[in-house]
């Protein structure tokens, strides 16, 4: 839509301590520590952070409450925290944390109760539903969970618009196929999952180039976009990224450093 | 620099608003005692959630009768988001309730249609400017001075105050082209919609203007 804000989210993928990148949410590298990256993009003038632990739902385990309340001390934006989270017990101690909005995917699939519970007790604007969508055919794609590595039989366009009635307030939507890859984004699952849904929509997975996030924002339609390889590796600035979408006819946040 | 108390009735994430505080040299207090609250002398009332549920948690915890002597004792307050809501006097959100009464006027949905009758998704989530409205110089005076370039603060609501009275709105934005009232002010009582503690530096300055108030 014409005049439309978007958001730039810069998203970090958490392994134990580190911040890590992978290709298909698997073979992960160490780029750094979490919160120097956080500080940089904080400064360089993003819109939010989404902190994903890649393997907590793998092993049940979670770190990251010690570094979102790091990170809370001196990064006043909004902040995602995702992986891993299986309880109304455990959200709220992510949001005690610091956090201002969960993200589930695992447990919500497990559980869709889980998330009514946690939209009436937080509010649905602090629930985002994560979706890790595989490609099966042009217009069919699969939920994955489990860092995409557990197929669920669901259609992800489905499972999202149940998920909507359940009262996620936000879906956070990666592909599993183009994540890590720099092959653009999969741009007809954004624009299917866009005609069903009336709550915004986060693309992540896949950005290779400023040509990809035109796609992505006028082609899918999305509300959001959440970027990591493309930062991480300093292949992009949020700084440029805004200027680009400012070009395209996106209204984004002024930011002057 | 006075000490500021924030109204901790069960909901939300108090964490944030405190360390924005914090970061601005204040010293904060988390107040979940009505008679504690009485001997406040700065106000935050921060809030996520729903409306009725919020207010039902005020009037247990015995805070609204607190809330509205103090107000009535020019005790500065600084509602955000919900706690903007709140302080005023009834909400559509699921049905008709009560609110705080102190600054009148009402709460309604958000559009789901833009001026130009486009589809928009509520809730209202992001970076929008901030765009001063007539009166906008009795707000903060640093922030004031920001805002003339219409800073972006970060929102997430769904709802949106009328003010009865058209004067006290400081700064609106828009929504889908729709006006929304995004800061107000009367005498002593400051509100905001948007969320300071998540407005990076623009919102850390309004932060800081409330604590020299």
């Amino acid at each position: 839509m014409k005049n439309q804000n978007i958001r730039l989210i810069s998203r970090l993928d958490i392994k134990g301590k580190n911040l890590i990148k992978g290709i298909q949410l698997e073979g992960f590298r160490v780029i750094g520590c979490p919160s120097d990256f956080a500080e940089k993009y904080y400064n360089q003038g993003a819109d939010e952070l989404i902190y994903m632990d890649a393997v907590a739902s793998l092993y049940g385990r979670n770190h990251l409450a010690k570094i979102i309340q790091e990170a809370a001390k001196n990064i006043f934006i909004p902040l995602t925290v995702g992986g891993g989270i299986r309880s109304v017990d455990d959200a709220t101690q992510i949001f005690r944390a610091g956090a201002d909005k969960i993200a589930l995917n695992t447990a919500a699939v497990a559980n869709p109760n889980l998330i009514s519970e946690l939209a009436m007790k937080f509010g649905s604007q602090a629930v985002v539903l994560s979706v890790e969508a595989k490609k099966i055919t042009n217009s069919h794609w699969e939920v994955y969970t489990d860092g995409g590595r557990v197929p669920t039989g669901l259609d992800v366009v489905e499972w999202i618009d149940k998920a909507i009635s359940y009262g996620a307030g936000e879906v956070l939507l990666t592909s599993v196929d183009r994540e890590g890859t720099r092959k653009g984004f999969d741009i007809s699952l954004y624009s299917e999952v866009n005609k069903i849904s009336n709550i915004p929509i986060i693309a992540s997975g896949g950005m290779g180039n400023l040509e990809d996030l035109s796609e992505v924002l006028l082609n899918g339609k999305v509300d959001a976009v959440a970027m990591a390889d493309a930062l991480h590796y300093n292949r992009e600035s949020i700084g440029k990224i805004r200027d680009y979408s400012k070009n395209l006819g996106f209204k984004v946040r002024d930011f002057d450093g | 620099m006075d000490k500021i108390s924030i109204v901790d009735y069960g909901v939300g994430n108090l964490l944030s608003v405190r360390q924005g505080l914090q970061a601005c040299g204040a010293q904060v207090d988390i107040v979940s005692d009505y008679k504690e609250l009485t001997k406040a002398s700065k106000v935050v009332l921060p809030g996520v959630g729903a409306f009725s549920a919020a207010m039902e948690n005020l009037n247990n915890l015995k805070f609204t009768e607190v809330l509205k002597n103090l107000a009535n004792n020019n005790v500065p307050i600084l509602g955000i988001c919900l706690g903007m809501q709140l302080l005023f006097d009834e909400s559509e959100e699921f049905g008709s309730h009560t609110g705080l009464g102190i600054l009148a006027g009402k709460v309604k949905k958000l559009p789901v249609h833009s001026v130009e009758n486009e589809k928009i998704k509520v809730p209202h989530i992001g970076w929008s400017p901030l765009i001063p409205s007539v009166k906008s110089d009795i707000f903060f005076k640093e922030a004031n001075i920001w805002m003339q370039k219409q800073e972006f603060a970060y929102f997430v609501h769904s709802y949106q105050v009328i003010p009865s009275d058209t004067d006290i709105e400081i700064a609106h934005t828009l929504f889908g082209s729709h006006k929304v009232c995004s800061i107000v002010r009367s005498e002593k009582i400051f509100a905001c919609q948007f969320h300071p503690e998540k407005s990076a530096n623009f919102g850390l300055r309004v932060l800081k203007d409330f604590c020299n108030v």
